[in-house]
């Protein structure tokens, strides 16, 4: 087929999406435009605060920020010294026989609980007001995976993305880079790769997605 | 009265919008322009229509008189712009502060979005008033935050103000029930306002009864102004007595396709009349937008069940007002599809009448329009809802339109005739007159 007469490529649509309540949104956005051969890429955030969130849907390309985020040094530092370092000492204290072991154990319970409540009060109030900014900074710095020279639009689909999203609007003014899920561009194109009928098993899995 | 009463009118919605309201609020200027009033109306900016909406018609802009002054007061477009290439460095940098310090901003004045655009217009309001002092405000809703500008004109400037609901506020119309959960500021403000305004307008006496019933202190202040059809828009004196005998029937809607509707009856009744050999060859046509807002009209039209083929089923798209007899001209029965409400007349209603063509039902029973319909000669109304019936009436009207009895049509056009535009305002007209003749 010649230059001429080759159809033209099919849009390619960029959603980016840094918080774990915008998955319920994007999945049905995603649906409507990968069911009429519209090509998806989503850069998620998802590093911290993703706990048991639902995958996006798999025809999707999904480039995630999640290892870059965890080594931010605040979050890194954070987790270290209150998560995951006494959180390892006291596992091997509760691996001790005898009275030592249970008293390990109960420890480990209570650290589990203090870290719960130590992340809601103190570590997302301060992390939450940075955390926009925090992932702009990576994402700008990675733009290259998500090919924005051949991307029709950027849609971002929450308010954590939106630093990202403004930054990258003034970096390239031809760019659509938008908060609307808008479908009507692609409504008259026929459904060519439906859902199947049962959907897609979305349950929770860490290691989905590729690595930024 | 020696000089020309002066009105300033407060309407979001003005040509060149193809809102359903812009109707009423076009012949109101029109009306009270050739009634001696100057009219200065304050609408929406192009922008919104334009950019935000996409619902306009250009041809609109030339049925409003010339001796209206039309102002665009500008407005903060914050709830509708989702492009980042528009947002500031603020809204850019820090979006959920922006969004708490707007929200902040409608909370401390009024809960719509449309307030910045309200602001606006009282400041743009009270800069003419300073000028040129007006005798009058009337504000047009929804949105109803121009009920709260013109509320706060009154405060300033001590010019009365009328308040005319072209759809309710508070109530559902379509569900009979409040919009507004207890507490809500719509409940605080919509009373403030009845306390103040020296009339509040309805487009029916099912709404004017309900408000006066939750406002009863601004009950002896309230009126009703039907809607009715526009003799500049549609000559229904050269309409046909009816069909030609060598062609099908053409049964049409005219207006706007809303979710509302209960089109599945009309399409199905339409399916059981062919089946039932009535009428062979006819064709059930569909003119005009498909929902009010152009970003719904795919979704929209799937839901309808318009987007597939249908056989005698046609779309035929949206009619500009200007060629809209056009339409009404290839139609031999019109179908009244309606939501179906006692508090709902719908406008169209009027521009039906005056066609004098057999016009057949497809609402629930008890719709407002019906007090209007019941005296048209070539009314033809379901038992229900049922496809059977849907289809039994069309049939009936379909047999009306091949009698085409001239009298009969004239007695239609007739009757019509009392439901022009100038002859529902013409009273508000000179009551507004009266008012401001006493306070001059």
């Amino acid at each position: 087929m010649d230059a001429t007469t080759a159809p033209p490529a099919p849009d390619r649509v960029v959603v980016v999406a840094f918080r774990k309540a915008a998955v319920a949104r994007v999945n049905g956005y995603l649906d409507y435009l990968l069911s009429r051969g519209v090509r998806v890429t989503v850069l998620v955030g998802d590093g911290q605060g993703w706990k048991q969130a639902d995958r996006f849907d798999p025809r999707a390309e999904v480039l995630s920020l999640a290892r870059r985020e965890n080594r931010r040094p605040f979050v890194w530092t954070y987790t270290l010294l209150v998560e995951r370092g006494p959180g390892g000492v006291l596992r091997r204290a509760a691996r001790l026989p005898g009275p030592a072991g249970g008293a390990g154990r109960r420890l480990v319970r209570a650290h589990a609980k203090a870290v719960r409540l130590i992340r809601k009060w103190f570590f997302w109030r301060g992390y939450k007001a940075v955390r926009g900014h925090s992932l702009r900074r990576l994402a700008l710095r990675r733009l290259e995976p998500l090919r924005l020279d051949d991307a029709t639009r950027v849609v971002i689909a929450d308010t954590a993305a939106v630093p990202f999203g403004w930054s990258l609007a003034r970096r390239r003014p031809g760019l659509e880079v938008t908060r609307a899920m808008d479908v009507s561009a692609y409504e008259p194109l026929p459904v060519t790769d439906p859902a199947p009928e049962q959907g897609f098993d979305l349950s929770p899995d860490p290691r989905a997605y590729t690595q930024l | 009265m020696s000089e020309r009463p002066r009105l300033l009118y407060l309407a979001y919605y003005f040509p060149p919008s193809r809102a359903s309201g812009v109707f009423r609020a076009r012949a109101t200027a029109n009306h009270f322009v050739e009634q001696g009033w100057d009219v200065t109306v304050l609408r929406a900016p192009d922008r919104f229509f334009y950019e935000f909406v996409g619902s306009v018609d250009e041809a609109l802009n030339a049925s409003v008189d010339p001796r209206v002054e039309v102002l665009q007061p500008e407005m903060d477009y914050f709830a509708w712009d989702n492009d980042l290439r528009n947002y500031s460095f603020w809204r850019g940098n820090f979006p959920v502060l922006a969004q708490k310090r707007y929200q902040r901003r409608l909370d401390r004045t009024f809960p719509e979005h449309y307030v910045t655009w309200a602001e606006s217009a009282v400041a743009t309001g009270r800069r003419l008033h300073r000028e040129r002092p007006f005798d009058l405000v009337i504000a047009t809703g929804n949105p109803f935050a121009s009920f709260w500008a013109a509320w706060q004109l009154e405060r300033r400037t001590k010019v009365p103000f009328v308040i005319d609901y072209r759809d309710s506020w508070t109530l559902d119309q379509f569900e009979n029930a409040d919009k507004f959960p207890p507490g809500h500021a719509a409940w605080k403000w919509e009373a403030e306002i009845h306390r103040t305004a020296a009339a509040a307008v309805h487009v029916n006496d099912a709404l004017r009864a309900w408000h006066a019933a939750k406002y009863p202190d601004a009950a002896d202040r309230m009126q009703v102004v039907l809607n009715g059809w526009d003799p500049d828009i549609m000559d229904a004196e050269a309409f046909a007595a009816g069909p030609a005998e060598d062609r099908p029937l053409s049964f049409s809607f005219i207006g706007t396709l809303t979710h509302v509707q209960p089109i599945e009856s009309l399409l199905e009744g339409f399916r059981l009349m062919g089946a039932a050999g009535a009428h062979p060859g006819a064709g059930l046509d569909f003119y005009g937008h498909i929902g009010f807002f152009s970003t719904q009209e795919m979704k929209l039209r799937a839901q309808l069940g318009l987007d597939k083929a249908i056989p005698g089923v046609a779309y035929r798209g949206p009619v500009p007002k200007s060629e809209i007899a056009t339409a009404y001209a290839a139609s031999d029965v019109l179908v009244f599809l309606n939501g179906g409400s006692k508090y709902v007349t719908t406008g169209k209603v009027f521009e039906y009448m005056a066609t004098g063509k057999p016009i057949v039902s497809v609402h629930e029973q008890g719709c407002a329009a019906e007090e209007l319909l019941r005296d048209y000669p070539l009314w033809f109304e379901p038992a229900s809802l049922d496809p059977v019936h849907v289809a039994a009436a069309m049939a009936e009207a379909g047999d009306a339109a091949r009698k085409a009895d001239p009298g009969t049509a004239a007695r239609a056009r007739a009757y019509a005739r009392s439901f022009t535009r100038e002859a529902a305002l013409a009273p508000f007209e000179r009551w507004a007159r009266d008012l401001v003749s006493k306070g001059r």
